[in-house]
């Protein structure tokens, strides 16, 4: 038990973190490890500033709590500080995958896996194959000098199929991702026909793809593009910590301003089942839905307990650090377009001439918000033509919000087991998104 | 048994900044230790965080062997090299008042913005050791900022950044280079009516990077596929791995290669001549081992970035002339044939050295094997390693 003084504020964060990574290249095993760290970050507060320390020694909590201590400066009424009245005082044990856990999978099954997906990435075409399976599986605890005392759990795993196809003067680097919260769930959706499909698509457009001539066009985001591009151009701009302490930003972004189309809502939530799974954030305040956009309308923004008692707010669940290394930082968990009413037949019919972007390198978002495509289609007259080689797609975030036309009436969510979203110093935090398809009605094509 | 064994310590201080305020300070230790064993052309790992029972270690990679993982092993013997520990920066004790005086005078002569974010400091020792007699220790210390500036009068998340990596700390060089970049946002220029170089981060050369790493050079495809020997780039362009201060403080890799001068060409007068390899891919494919292998404390070696640059060329801003400078650009990307799109968010008028006023936002397009062929100009060095690339690209008002 941690002894917390009075006169300060205090939390510790515990992580014990299992990790599996299996990496096949062209056949051969490249790597193949199982790792365990436990880790934990210690936050001591003043009323005045914060005090962090992390620290692999988990017997030692007690000294690296009093060493935070000794750098601040006792207020005997720091319980009365608005930021320490709103941290919730949540006690729970919330164990979701201790029955299913990754760790209980002998490490020969997932290499076994890893070598059957493997097997599939085959064709005149392929010149390099990388299969890497992934899984994660996080026990963590949490206490506060308030009196939280919590125990949750994260697991996540997935196969990345990555490879790099050549033809004469044509080549293409791409990867298939598939992830899961279950390992017999993630067994089901990686399949050989699932993944030869996708390299037929990838080696199709190799040999096909045009230049496309640079200018403006009416776009259509698949599912996935569609969560990129809630996360990157609307997402970020949730995360009130950009707020802090800015008059001009709190008039702009007031609640209720018209922010988009009237048919667009986007949300985050902590409560999905996946990569974004978050049941409690990283200051013990329980997940839960925040609509950032509804119907067009500025309806929330993402929170910590600070930044919510900055702005008058209440706490989202949104403050998250990627490791036992960091602080929490607002962050987003799993973002989300609401669907429409559209089937994808009448959203493409609504495309005279312009372009699908079916799947992306990456996706950028400040002022302009911005996406590296890569397999990528032109429309013609409502249906699919030939493949296209797009560098960039952007447009003024704002303005393009507001140029959403049309929404596909079924969403899909995507999970993760590479990249992630990075913010400042923190990189690779484990995020969800998705949506329906989704139609703008002109954005920059490069 | 042939074995190596990696330690590497670190401290670090980061500080973080909210509305032009220290808001928190936080303090991390980390130490790890990784043991690789060597036998029969396989390689066993082993790693861990914290203290370390390096007998223990050994026995866990020995196990680890049996995994069947093949590994070259060709451990240098005899070479010993220990480079002095840094300095500190900051003193510990000192850090938080010394980056609230900083922003205070910021605060003071800039009150139309708000700063943001961090600014981290941190201490670094790694050593290699292996069976062989080998023993290096290097040392590094970096104080990095990585301030966001807002317009308290703007509407967005942020209108500047002021990244700086420095071996010392200058206050009144920090705030003149801010005070600087601050005066020219805040005067907006027209588009230039003619022609101008463009100075951008050579950081958005890194996809075309990742196609001289062995595995995808090696493979046949990617952007370099079948060039290696052909003068693919301009005759002043040279691209190389340079583990030597002001680059990197750490002259070994993760495999305990060490160049000769410290240096490794990929592109050498234009001409494609070296790949990224790790020992293994080295051997798969055929090439020299090219000192750039970086690894996890618990995992098989692999290509990494560390030291890469480009060949300077020119010294300092002035050497650009007149030109469009880029401060900020988020998103860029090009296409499998090197059709490059990137659109700037702050861009600077500049003229010998100075900035003169504030750009529209813009888009850039070329190709990339044209920017740095035929339309390109230099590679100036600034202070503390940092680099910018000269080159013509097709400008465009976004």
């Amino acid at each position: 038990m941690l002894d917390f003084k009075k006169g300060y504020y205090a939390d510790v964060r515990i992580e014990d973190r299992a990790d599996t990574h299996v990496i096949l290249r062209d056949g051969k095993l490249e790597e193949c490890k199982a790792s365990r760290v436990k880790r934990a970050f210690l936050r001591v507060y003043d009323g005045k500033m914060w005090y962090y320390a992390s620290t692999s020694d988990t017997d030692g909590l007690q000294r690296e709590l009093d060493g935070l201590y000794a750098a601040a400066q006792k207020d005997a009424d720091v319980s009365q500080d608005p930021v320490v009245q709103a941290f919730e005082v949540n006690r729970d044990t919330h164990l979701r995958f201790s029955e299913n856990s990754v760790c209980s999978v002998p490490l020969e099954e997932k290499t076994a896996f890893v070598r059957e997906a493997a097997a599939a990435v085959t064709g005149d075409e392929v010149r390099l194959a990388m299969v890497r399976y992934i899984d994660r599986h996080s026990d963590y605890e949490f206490y506060s000098s308030k009196g939280a005392a919590l125990r949750y759990d994260f697991q996540t795993c997935g196969v990345s199929v990555a490879f790099a196809l050549a033809e004469g003067e044509n080549n293409l680097t791409n990867a298939y991702q598939r992830a899961d919260t279950d390992f017999a769930a993630l067994r089901g959706k990686v399949t050989a026909a699932g993944i030869k499909e996708e390299l037929a698509e990838n080696i199709a457009f190799m040999k096909n793809a045009k230049p496309v001539e640079a200018g403006e066009y009416p776009v259509i985001l698949s599912p996935m593009v569609a969560g990129v591009f809630a996360h990157e151009s609307f997402g970020h701009k949730s995360e009130a910590d950009f707020m802090i302490g800015d008059e001009t930003m709190k008039k702009e972004w007031a609640l209720g301003s018209k922010v988009g189309s009237d048919i667009l809502s986007i949300y985050d939530s902590g409560l999905d089942l996946g990569s974004g799974y978050v049941p409690y954030d990283d200051e013990g305040t329980k997940a839960r839905k925040t609509y950032l956009i509804k119907n067009g309308v500025l309806a929330g923004r993402l929170h910590s307990v600070g930044t919510a008692v900055e702005l008058g707010e209440q706490p989202t669940g949104n403050a998250r650090a990627v490791s036992c290394d960091f602080e929490p930082i607002v962050r987003m968990t799993t973002t989300v377009i609401d669907a429409g009413d559209l089937s994808k037949e009448q959203l493409f019919a609504g495309v005279k001439h312009g372009y699908y972007i079916k799947d992306l390198k990456h996706g950028s978002g400040m002022s302009t918000f911005t996406i590296a495509p890569m397999l990528s289609y032109e429309i013609v007259d409502g249906k699919l033509a030939d493949p296209v080689r797009i560098a960039v797609i952007t447009g003024n975030v704002f303005e393009t919000l507001a140029l959403v036309d049309g929404l596909s009436n079924e969403k899909e969510i995507f999970s993760f087991v590479t990249g992630g979203c990075g913010k400042m110093e923190q990189l690779l935090l484990n995020v969800g998104f998705g949506g329906p398809y989704v139609r703008i009605s002109k954005m920059r094509v490069q | 048994m042939k074995y190596e064994i990696i330690k590497r310590r670190e401290t670090g201080y980061s500080v973080a900044v909210a509305a032009s305020r220290v808001t928190s300070f936080r303090k991390n230790f980390n130490e790890t230790t990784t043991v690789r064993v060597y036998e029969n052309g396989c390689i066993g790992i082993a790693g861990a965080v914290g203290k370390a029972d390096i007998e223990a270690l050994k026995n866990e990679a020995a196990e680890n062997l049996k995994k069947g993982i093949a590994y070259p092993c060709s451990l240098e013997g005899g070479k010993v090299r220990k480079d002095a520990p840094k300095g500190e920066i900051v003193p510990a004790d000192r850090i938080v008042p010394v980056f609230e005086e900083l922003l205070s005078e910021l605060a003071q002569k800039a009150p139309g913005y708000l700063f943001g974010n961090k600014i981290n400091l941190s201490y670094e020792t790694h050593t290699y050791t292996n069976s062989e007699g080998t023993m290096y220790e290097a040392n590094g210390a970096e104080l990095v900022f990585a301030l966001t500036i807002k317009d308290k009068k703007s509407a967005n998340l942020m209108d500047m950044v002021y990244g700086k990596r420095a071996f010392v700390y200058d206050r009144e060089a920090v705030v003149n280079e801010i005070l600087e970049m601050l005066r020219a946002y805040e005067d907006r220029v027209p588009m230039p009516q003619k022609a101008l170089p463009v100075v951008v981060d050579l950081g958005m050369f890194s996809p075309l990077l990742g196609d001289f790493v062995a595995e995808m050079y090696g493979s046949g495809a990617g952007r370099m596929a079948g060039k290696m020997g052909q003068k693919v780039f301009h005759e002043r362009l040279n691209v190389l791995i340079d583990r030597e201060p002001p680059y990197t403080d750490r002259f070994f890799d993760a495999e305990g290669v060490v160049n000769e001068g410290g240096k490794f060409y990929l592109v050498k007068d234009g001409v494609f001549c070296g790949a990224l390899t790790t020992k293994r891919s080295a051997q798969l494919f055929s090439l020299p081992v090219s000192g750039a292998a970086g690894s996890t404390y618990d995992g098989v070696p692999g290509v990494v970035f560390t030291g890469l640059r480009f060949g300077n060329t020119a010294e300092g801003r002035a050497a650009a002339g007149e030109c469009i400078y880029v401060s900020l650009a988020e998103g860029g990307d090009m296409t499998t044939t090197g059709d490059l799109g990137i659109p700037v968010q702050l861009a600077f008028l500049m003229k010998d050295g100075k900035f003169v006023g504030r750009l529209p936002e813009l888009m850039l397009s070329g190709n990339v094997f044209d920017v740095l062929g035929k339309d390109f100009v230099d590679v100036i060095a600034l202070a503390d390693g940092d680099q910018r690339l000269v080159a013509r690209f097709g400008v465009q008002k976004a």
